[in-house]
């Protein structure tokens, strides 16, 4: 413990330099704007900056990214918050409560607890990557096929509360998400699935088009179905609430900061599944599961420290093991091997300044996102008094160059719009289209580990494996407690 | 049944959609003799459009190659038939609320015509990235939306559009390295 402090200090000793604070602040700005965008996300934001850190010292260039990917991994929030666009596939469990307090006022609100969860999330994430690196790399690689088909069944069962009064239409949303997943090349036997002679759909729906898609798309030719002449957004009283008034989400900021970062060790999870599952668990914990989906501060605070906690689990794996468990965490791999650095056990004892530097920039950064979030909220919000009339024709654009943007291809457009009509149609007829989203995101990994648990040890991988069983028990739990609470109350009722 | 699933897997998508219109039409059909269902025409009709999907997709894993070595425990066909499989009581557990009476009615309509005309329009706009580039499509898309959402402000008719192009091929292209379409007359006339 006292070798991580020291190294920690000598860490914080090279981030107070001028160079490595600028260069921090400029990469989380560069995160926030690239994050904000729909369709950049948080591995294309490091991506372009990467060019930038071959001239730099190893260490300032990590400065510089990780920075980035912090930012990033914030920016998405913000148009998630604001025009129901989010930045980036975590941002979209933010979207859920975000956008519906902004529609009701709470802009302040919801941009205030979305951002000190994220700052709080990320020192979480941090302060765990530093002092659990090692040993969780090593249980994390003990997972084996069965407990990652366990931890998607988990995640799955987040629908169970995420549809509502309307639960029954979340569970078919969810099972059209896995069905979708299933176009493209299969990714055991690579039999061609579903792609009616176009090659394009052989690497199967771009997640970011179609969630830009489904959100903002879909949202936007609700409203021009409705728009009447003249329509103007209420004007939003813009005000931050006191700090005080972030006490009353701490449990749900902690708890999801924790659960992200273990949810973000898992390479492959990463924070879309973090957000998904801390959304589920604290709508559980609330006093006030009712409010959740409808502007609920909870669930804002839930999805945002989650996501930012997860960027920490997500750089276990790779600093432990060299083994990169997300993309951001892969173009993070390649600039460490440009400069001739091979991440895993090794450079904790070889290089402890660039290690340590690299957390306590993470530390940084996360003070830097609290910067930027205060100075910039005020001016980001304003893009909610641009008139309808000229906001809907710029949200149309951003999304379709953003898509544009995933693949560099008309592809990836396409999928926006068609992902756009299906949001439309599920907007109008109450068809929640966020289960879509969460069947798309797990869809992968539940039928890889699926069948990869069947090819390795069979079907009883699935029940002889203790771990495997406590969190397909877990998973049933969730589904049924929410049911059999509700028989319980009901039976109550007519005893009385 | 092989070569039921053959003959779906060998449509090509605009296919694929006719096939789904002629179901949703039937379907259409089928709920209009009940008056009982007719406030839930069209979330009944979702339900029908994502269970003919499922039914599709069930159809056309007959058609998947099989492997040829054992041992094997799953193949390409085994997760869409299992998601198949679920979405069948799942679709049935959302139907008996309307059956029952006991869901919210469709919405009523809004201006379907306008949505019409947006979406006409950026189909359009995405045609014609092709031939005249991503930003004059863009451009003149704009000036599309902000016509049909009632904006006769000329200066911001075109304040906008030229703006938007100015920031796009600075932020997009220059900056993030986006490649826009130019379009086959630009690219003709830049040589």
């Amino acid at each position: 413990m006292m070798d991580i402090l020291v190294n920690l200090g000598g860490g914080f000793g090279i981030m107070f330099t001028p160079m490595a604070i600028l260069l921090c602040l400029l990469g989380v700005f560069a995160g926030v704007t690239f994050g904000a965008i729909p369709g950049i996300s948080p591995s294309m934001a490091v991506a372009l900056l990467l060019p930038m850190t071959f001239t730099l010292q190893p260490v300032l260039g990590m400065v510089l990214l990780l920075g980035a990917y912090k930012g990033a991994n914030y920016g998405g929030s913000v148009s998630a918050v604001l025009i129901n666009t989010p930045g980036t596939p975590s941002a979209a469990v933010t979207a859920f409560d975000g956008y519906p307090m902004t529609k009701t006022g709470r802009v302040g609100e919801a941009m205030g607890v979305s951002l000190y969860a994220s700052v709080i999330g990320g020192i979480i994430g941090t302060v765990v990557l530093i002092a659990f690196a090692q040993p969780l790399a090593r249980v994390a690689l003990q997972f084996w096929p069965s407990e990652y088909f366990a931890l998607t069944i988990l995640g799955l069962t987040t629908v169970a509360t995420m549809g509502g009064k309307n639960w029954q239409k979340a569970l078919v949303a969810v099972v059209f998400g896995l069905l979708l997943n299933t176009i493209g090349m299969d990714p055991i036997a690579g039999t061609r699935r579903f792609t009616f002679g176009d090659m394009r759909l052989l690497d199967g729906l771009s997640l970011i088009p179609a969630i830009i898609g489904l959100f903002a798309l879909g949202e936007l030719f609700y409203n021009i179905e409705h728009y009447a002449k003249g329509e103007k957004f209420d004007k939003l009283a813009y005000k931050l609430p006191k700090l005080s008034y972030y006490l009353t989400v701490w449990k749900n900021i902690v708890r999801s900061g924790v659960l992200g970062t273990i949810i973000g060790i898992f390479p492959g999870a990463g924070g879309t599944i973090a957000a998904f599952i801390s959304y589920d668990v604290e709508k559980r914990f609330s006093k006030h599961p009712e409010e959740f989906g409808k502007g609920s501060a909870e669930g804002v605070a839930a999805a945002e420290s989650s996501n930012s906690a997860s960027a920490g689990g997500a750089l276990v794996p790779l600093l432990a093991l060299g083994i990169p468990g997300s993309a951001t965490a892969a173009v993070l791999l390649g600039s460490l091997l440009v400069h001739g650095l091979n991440p895993g056990p090794e450079m904790f004892v070889e290089e402890p300044e660039l290690v340590y530097g690299m957390f306590a920039s993470m530390f940084m950064a996360n003070v830097f996102i609290l910067v930027v979030g205060l100075l910039g909220a005020n001016l980001f919000v304003r893009v909610t008094d641009l008139k309808k009339t000229l906001l809907y024709p710029l949200i149309f654009t951003f999304a379709i160059v953003g898509s544009f943007a995933v693949t560099s291809s008309m592809y990836s457009v396409v999928v926006c719009v068609v992902f756009g009509v299906i949001g439309w149609v599920f907007r109008r007829y109450d068809y929640p289209p966020a289960p879509v989203v969460l069947g798309i995101v797990l869809g992968s990994l539940a039928e890889l580990s699926f069948r990869q648990a069947l090819i390795i040890g069979g079907i009883e991988s699935f029940y002889k494996r203790p771990l495997t069983l406590i969190m397909l028990a877990v998973a049933i739990a969730a589904v049924a407690a929410p049911i059999v609470k509700k028989r319980m109350q009901e039976k109550k009722l007519q005893d009385r | 049944m092989a070569q039921i699933s053959r003959f779906f897997a060998g449509q090509g998508l605009l296919m694929q959609l006719l096939f789904l219109g002629i179901i949703l039409a039937l379907g259409w059909l089928l709920i209009r003799p009940f008056r009982k269902l007719r406030p839930y025409t069209g979330q009944i009709l979702v339900l029908v459009a994502i269970l003919w999907i499922g039914l599709l997709f069930y159809i056309i894993t007959f058609s998947f190659p099989v492997p040829r070595f054992s041992g094997v425990a799953t193949t390409g066909a085994t997760v869409p038939r299992f998601w198949f499989y679920v979405l069948i009581p799942v679709t049935l557990l959302a139907f008996i609320p309307m059956l029952k009476g006991e869901e919210v009615p469709d919405r009523k309509r809004g201006s379907l015509r306008r949505v019409g005309i947006v979406m006409g329009a950026l189909v359009l706009s995405l045609f014609a990235f092709r031939y005249i580039g991503y930003y004059l499509s863009s451009a003149i898309f704009l000036v599309v939306i902000m016509w049909v959402l009632d904006s006769r402000n000329k200066i911001e008719l075109v304040a906008v559009p030229v703006c938007w192009v100015i920031f796009s091929y600075f932020f997009f292209a220059r900056l993030l390295y986006v490649r826009l379409p130019v379009g086959m007359l630009f690219a003709g006339l830049l040589g």
